[in-house]
Formats: C-alpha cells, structure tokens, sequence
C-alpha cells in the first residue's frame, strides 16, 4: 500500500501509479520481504537472477585476465616469427600469402608486431563491455544478460574459427557461465511472470 | 493491460495516472473511440499475445536458436574458406542461402509477428524529414569510420576482387552480398529478433539488443562499432516508417554502394 493514497505498489515500483509519490528503500525492502516470503519460487528465481548478474562480472574479470596471459603468450609466439624472418630482406616478398594477401617481410614484421597488442585491446574492449553490461543488469537485467550471452558466444566462435584449439580451453568455465546465463534469462521471465499476477490478481 | 510511458519509455499500467518507474504524470487516457493522434500506447501490431506470460520462455529461446544457428552459418563459411573446398564465391552462395532458408522457415512460423511490417498499405512515411536527417548522419559518421580504418590502415574485408577472381559477374556479388542480406537480415534482426524482444522488454531496451546481436554477428572485432550504429539506425527507420521495407532498401544500397565502390565503379 501507498503510505500517501493508498494505492497498489508492487516489488520494482519506484513511484506509486495513483499519485506518483516515490516509493521508499524501506518500503521496498519491506514488499520484497513479503513478496518473497509469500512464494518460495520468487526467491527461488532472484537467486539464479543474481547469479547470471555476478557471472557477468566473471567474465569481465575472465576477458581481462585471459587478454593479459593471451598477450604474453603471443608475444613470445610474435618474437619466435621475427626471429625466423631475421634473414630476410625487408622488401623482398613473402612467399606464402598472409590473410589472403601477399605482403613484403617489412609489413609482416610489422603485423606480426602489432597482433599481441590488437589481441590485448580486443579483450580489454571485451572486458569493458562486460563491466558496462553488468552495470546495464541493475537497471534491466533480461538485455543485459541476453547481450551478454550473444556476446560471449560469438567470441568463443570467433577464436575458434582462428585456432580449433581454443574452443576446449576453459570449456568447464565456458558451460558454467552459459548454464547460468540461461538460467537467469528463464528466471528472469519466470519473475516477472509473478510479478504481472501480482499486480492483476485476475 | 499495459501501455508504455511517454517520458521513460518503461511499462506502465494503462490509464494509470502515474510511471511507476520514472514517476511522469501519464497522459489522460482518450476516451473510447477516438484515435490518439500520436499513439504512445503500444501499436496493436506489437502488442504481445495475451498467452505470453506462459510462454515468454518458448518465444526467447527460439530466438536464442535462431541467433545460434545463423552464427553457426557464418562459423561454418569461414571454416569451409579456410579448408579451400571450393572457391569463395561459390562458398558464400552456399551460405548465403542457407541463411535465407533458415530466416524464412523462422519468419513463416511467427509470420504473425511480422506481417504488420511487411503489409505494404501500413508503411508510414510522414517521417521523411528524421528519416532524410537520420540517414545523412548515419552515413557520414560510417564513412569517416571506415576513412578512419583506412588511413589507420587496419585490413577490411573486400568480397568483389574474389568473385572477380573466381569470374563471377558483377550481379551475382550484388544479388549475394547487397540484395541477400538486405531482405534477410532485415527480416531476422528488424523483424523477428526486434519485435520477439519487444515482447519481453521496453522498446528501447529491444532496440539496444538487436543492434548489439547484429553488430556481433559480423565477427569482426572492427566493425562491432559500425555495425552497432547501423543496427541502431535500421531500428529507428522501421519504428520511424512501421516497416520492414526501408530498412531493406536502405541496407540493400549500403552493400550495394560498398561493393560498386571496391569495383571502381562509384
């Protein structure tokens, strides 16, 4: 009830529909109680809700420390290439096709160079993007995690269509987080489904 | 019933007084009869069916399917480039109609959804002014990315000089990468995947996803932001003109434009 007129509020109403007083944090934290309280399942289904949310967050952490040990490890690979390509002339051509184009050694010095670093930024870009998805889940949770499994999923295609191999690392990590993005996308729907009843009891 | 607010854009109770997220006095409801002349309520065609709140997830997770398979489609031509089992250009019509078939079969299931965007006597195009605008800026700003790209000289992707390799005329590159894409993912990202959203989120949230999706669908870490913009103003064209066709053409002359100027035509 509305302490102001007595209207409806439910749990996620921050004003009142009938006379637009703000709702407070008690008041709320005193629906969500009840709400909660009332149906077991509610409870029930804000756990896997908050659970997909804090997954989002393991995953930015994951992009962020998978980028860093990437970039050490294609470093190490970049300094190998360069040191194959020590006895080559810099204008001379290479002899194999690099990404469908035939390119002069100096430019590919050049990009063998430059690929840790790109690596590096595409997953921090990668772990930014999770951060503000995760930031996004407080306000609306169902995009947000829907983004983020489309996300997720497509990267890890991505990678594996550059190297076979990455699709099995970290594949215990991969499922656990894919389970519980789901998850939380049925709960997500589930909650609100009790939440629409509640406001019309019909 | 439900009815979206005119300042947040959230779900708000209909004829309810007051946002119960953002707290904006709601405007009177019309009386019975007469046509709101700038409808804020939901359009009828968009409106969810009334058996949703049992099967939201059933409606979620087919588009969950539908984005799967269309990025195991594109998984499955780099994958097939990559073997040499046949020329690109042959590859790619593999693929490309694969895609179509599998957005067709989608969109004949839930033609429900889509037919209020297809039906030609609905397009509404009293916009044209923000349409016009909205298309000069979303232009601009693409080609001083891709002008950016360029002059940072980061590789792109070019389709034309393989199909010539291959000796494929020019029109069957266009009927593959402009025409094809035009119809079909317009019908799966502005069709099926926006308004299957909007079923179970506020509009501008479903705006936001499909244009996150299609721009990741691409798998190409450089163009995640272009593609991002361009989901977003493809949006905006059909929830501007209540239709599918515009965004088809305008995505349709995109690619065309792209590949007429590879070829050195434009």
């Amino acid at each position: 009830m509305c302490p102001a007129c007595n209207g409806a509020i439910v749990v996620g109403d921050k004003f009142c529909e009938k006379c637009g007083a703000k709702v407070t944090a008690e008041q709320e934290q005193v629906l969500r109680q009840r709400l909660e309280a009332s149906s077991g399942d509610m409870a029930e289904h804000m756990k896997h809700v908050n659970g997909a949310r804090s997954t989002i967050m393991v995953l930015a952490v994951m992009f962020l420390i998978g980028g860093v040990i990437m970039y050490f490890m294609a470093q190490s690979q970049a300094e190998t290439a360069l040191s194959n390509l020590r006895g080559l002339d810099g204008s001379m051509m290479f002899p194999e096709p690099v990404q469908g184009q035939t390119v002069t050694v100096a430019k590919l010095r050049e990009m063998v160079e430059a690929e840790p670093r790109q690596l590096l930024v595409l997953n921090i870009f990668l772990s930014a993007l999770m951060v503000g998805l995760w930031v996004w889940a407080k306000k609306s949770v169902l995009p947000a995690m829907l983004v983020a499994l489309a996300v997720f999923a497509t990267v890890h295609v991505a990678s594996a269509m550059v190297d076979p191999k990455t699709l099995a690392q970290g594949v215990f990590i991969k499922i656990f987080a894919t389970v519980a993005l789901i998850r939380g996308v049925r709960a997500a729907l589930a909650a609100r489904k009790i939440e629409t009843e509640q406001r019309s009891p019909a | 019933m439900t009815a979206i607010c005119s300042s947040c854009g959230k779900l708000v109770t209909a004829g309810a007084p007051f946002c119960r997220s953002c707290g904006a006095r709601q405007p009177d409801p019309l009386p019975e009869g007469v046509a709101p002349a700038e409808p804020r309520l939901l359009p009828l065609e968009s409106e969810p069916p009334p058996s949703l709140p049992e099967n939201s997830w059933i409606g979620v997770r087919r588009l969950l399917v539908l984005y799967a398979l269309l990025l195991a489609c594109s998984a499955l031509f780099a994958l097939l480039i990559a073997t040499k089992a046949a020329p690109e250009s042959e590859l790619d019509a593999y693929i490309t109609a694969a895609s179509a078939a599998l957005v067709t079969g989608f969109a004949l299931h839930e033609w429900r959804l889509l037919w209020p965007f297809l039906d030609p006597r609905r397009i509404r195009l009293s916009g044209a002014l923000k349409i016009a605008i909205g298309v000069v800026v979303t232009v601009a700003v693409l080609q001083g990315y891709f002008a950016g790209l360029a002059a940072l000289d980061v590789p792109t992707i070019h389709s034309w000089p393989g199909f010539q390799e291959d000796g494929w005329p020019l029109w069957s590159a266009l009927l593959l990468i402009a025409v094809a894409p035009g119809i079909f993912e317009e019908l799966a990202f502005r069709g099926l995947i926006y308004q299957g959203l909007h079923r179970v989120m506020s509009k501008r949230d479903a705006l936001l996803v499909q244009a996150m999706a299609f721009s990741v669908l691409h798998l190409s870490p450089w163009v995640f932001v272009s593609h991002f913009l361009m989901g977003l103003s493809l949006g905006l064209l059909r929830d501007t003109t209540r239709s599918l066709y515009p965004g088809m053409l305008a995505h349709f002359c995109w690619n065309a434009w792209i590949i007429l100027g590879e070829a050195g035509l434009v």
